[in-house]
């Protein structure tokens, strides 16, 4: 299931990380040296920036890599930390499929109104659905981490 | 004010507990919001800042320069900067220290990141190091303070994430890192000289190499330039938006490793995946700092400080000090990126109320995020060592780092003294 999750997750966002980086190439080059742009270039990068992020989200909770501060974890012993890490995933989860709910109500909002991209007509709801079930995603991978037995250790993404 | 300080309270509370930074301060500023303005306010902003942020263009320099960044680490120029480096100033006492220090300024010119810089460059310096005979603890310490050069030096995604979030011109922050960069590179480098002359035996010279072998390595590094020229060049003469440049620096740095065959299929795609799991951890943290400075901004502390630091009658200069002086302290126990995402929105309105510039602030903020990756007991770069050589230990990572800390504090005192420093070069740019 994991192995499913990284796969559908990690190409999406992947070859949408691809695309804007081929887009701006393109469409930059295109200006500076023939005068021609990409037309809607710009929407359909913000666009795939959403796939980007939200479809890494899980992957990013799957492999624990969020900032969290470990430093008190010397001081407690491991069964009071299995727990401690038990109410942070629910709690994770909970906030998570909270804000699910948020954008969905939102996507309905947008659906509604039929609000599309400036350029080139595309409908946003789409987009601000898929937020809200990628987020929903993610708390279910939180809730999933409840039955591993093993305490995960944060692998650090290079951030800074 | 009251109000606030309870924020950050179950913000400390919250994270002590484990929970996840960007969920912590999510949570807390939700909840801050709700209860002053009413929850039906605090639901539509949340919404509005999640939507807003993931759908933002130019938030897209993020994932493009860590992409360059990756991507440069996968090519493996930096085997070629470190020989470029070696050959020149290798022969000289603590040589391959030296070497270490203007590779990494070279890697960083390149890359954002200064964990990458020291990732990378443990791989390359530290073999290298060791057969030679160098102690560990200084040749983990030079990589780890020599791989901070890696966020001062452009491309920096700290400074495009101080940017973004303090709206400040990221070609300019750019173009303000590059002095006290190299100045600072210079520091490390007088650092070593010091070390090595008390202690000669642990820093041995290596060969001197001839005109010839460091033509030869200086054509091994004409990519690297040639990346920093085109996207660094293309921003500072506003050929390029920042982001525009990122792009170019993205595709640039993918061709190269394509080149080099560096990339197979699989390869590219765990870089691209990388690379979106470190932009998806950024951003979560950007949109829950943005909810939780929403919510500091509607309650009275950042007024209150600002009338308390007028009240004090403290000199400009000696509130950014302090500032510092709390920053320095903080870093050494508190993941830096999470320090300044917390504080900026009530130190930034105080620095520019003060009159002093957005831009020169930034410096000064990754400076302290510099010291802050070197400093024991929680500093990033020394647990990325760490982890890579597992066989030096931490304790002789610490006892060797101590000097570079010093060197990087005394470096971001001359940095508060001497403004022009950082806003020399950007009073060029448009």
């Amino acid at each position: 299931m994991n192995r499913l999750l990284e796969w559908v997750c990690g190409t999406l966002s992947g070859v949408a990380l691809f695309c804007i980086m081929a887009l701006t190439f393109f469409d930059v080059g295109g200006r500076k040296l023939v005068s021609t742009s990409i037309p809607g270039s710009l929407e359909l990068t913000e666009l795939l920036m959403v796939v980007v992020i939200f479809a890494a989200l899980p992957l990013v909770s799957l492999r624990g890599e969020h900032v969290v501060f470990n430093s008190m974890d010397s001081y407690l012993a491991p069964d009071l930390q299995r727990l401690q890490r038990g109410v942070v995933h629910v709690l994770s989860a909970l906030l998570l499929i909270g804000l699910a709910y948020l954008m969905w109500q939102t996507a309905g909002e947008f659906a509604q109104s039929g609000e599309t991209t400036a350029q080139l007509k595309f409908t946003k709801a789409p987009f601000i659905y898929g937020m809200s079930v990628l987020c929903a995603l993610t708390g279910c991978v939180h809730l999933g981490q409840l039955a591993k037995p093993t305490v995960q250790e944060p692998v650090e993404a290079a951030a800074l | 004010m009251t109000q606030a300080l309870l924020g950050f309270a179950a913000i400390f509370l919250l994270a002590s507990l484990r929970v996840p930074l960007a969920f912590a301060m999510g949570i807390v500023g939700l909840i801050g919001m709700g209860i002053m303005r009413g929850w039906h306010a605090a639901f539509a902003s949340t919404a509005q800042v999640v939507h807003e942020t993931g759908f933002a263009y130019t938030l897209s320099v993020i994932p493009l320069f860590i992409l360059m960044g990756n991507f440069v680490a996968k090519a493996g120029l930096a085997h070629e900067l470190f020989r470029a480096a070696y050959v020149f100033i290798g022969h000289l006492r603590g040589g391959l220290a030296h070497a270490t220090i203007v590779a990494c300024a070279g890697f960083g010119a390149i890359c954002g990141s200064s964990i990458a810089t020291a990732a990378t460059m443990s791989k390359v310096a530290y073999p290298s190091m060791k057969k030679l005979g160098y102690s560990d603890s200084l040749s983990t310490a030079v990589i780890a303070a020599g791989g901070t050069l890696g966020i001062m030096i452009p491309p920096s995604t700290i400074l495009v994430i101080y940017g973004i979030v303090t709206e400040t011109n990221i070609g300019k922050l750019f173009a303000a890192g590059v002095i006290p960069g190299l100045l600072t590179a210079l520091l490390l480098m007088l650092a070593v000289v010091v070390m090595t002359s008390a202690d000669p035996e642990h820093a041995p010279p290596g060969d001197k190499s001839s005109w010839p072998e460091r033509w030869a390595a200086l054509r091994g590094i004409w990519g690297v330039l040639l990346l920093v020229i085109v996207v660094l060049g293309g921003i500072y003469g506003g050929v390029f938006t920042a982001t525009e440049g990122a792009g170019i620096g993205a595709s640039g740095a993918f061709l190269f490793a394509m080149a080099r065959r560096a990339l197979g299929w699989k390869s590219l795609l765990e870089v691209l995946v990388e690379s979106a799991r470190t932009t998806a951890m950024l951003f979560t943290l950007l949109i829950a700092a943005t909810i939780f400075a929403n919510f500091v901004n509607f309650t009275s502390m950042p007024g209150d400080l600002k009338e308390w630091i007028t009240h004090l009658g403290l000199s400009p200069v000696m509130v950014v000090a302090a500032m510092m002086v709390i920053y320095v302290v903080l870093g050494t126990v508190m993941e830096e990126l999470t320090m300044v995402l917390l504080t900026l929105p009530l130190f930034f309105p105080i620095v520019t109320s003060l009159g002093f510039d957005p831009v020169w602030f930034g410096v000064l903020i990754v400076m302290v995020i510099q010291i802050g990756l070197i400093s024991p007991p929680v500093g990033m770069n020394l647990f990325v060592l760490n982890a890579l050589l597992p066989k030096v230990g931490l304790g002789r990572i610490f006892k060797g780092v101590w000097p570079f800390v010093v060197v990087q504090i005394v470096m971001l005192a001359i940095l508060v003294a001497f403004p022009m420093l950082s806003l020399w070069l950007p009073s060029f740019m448009r």
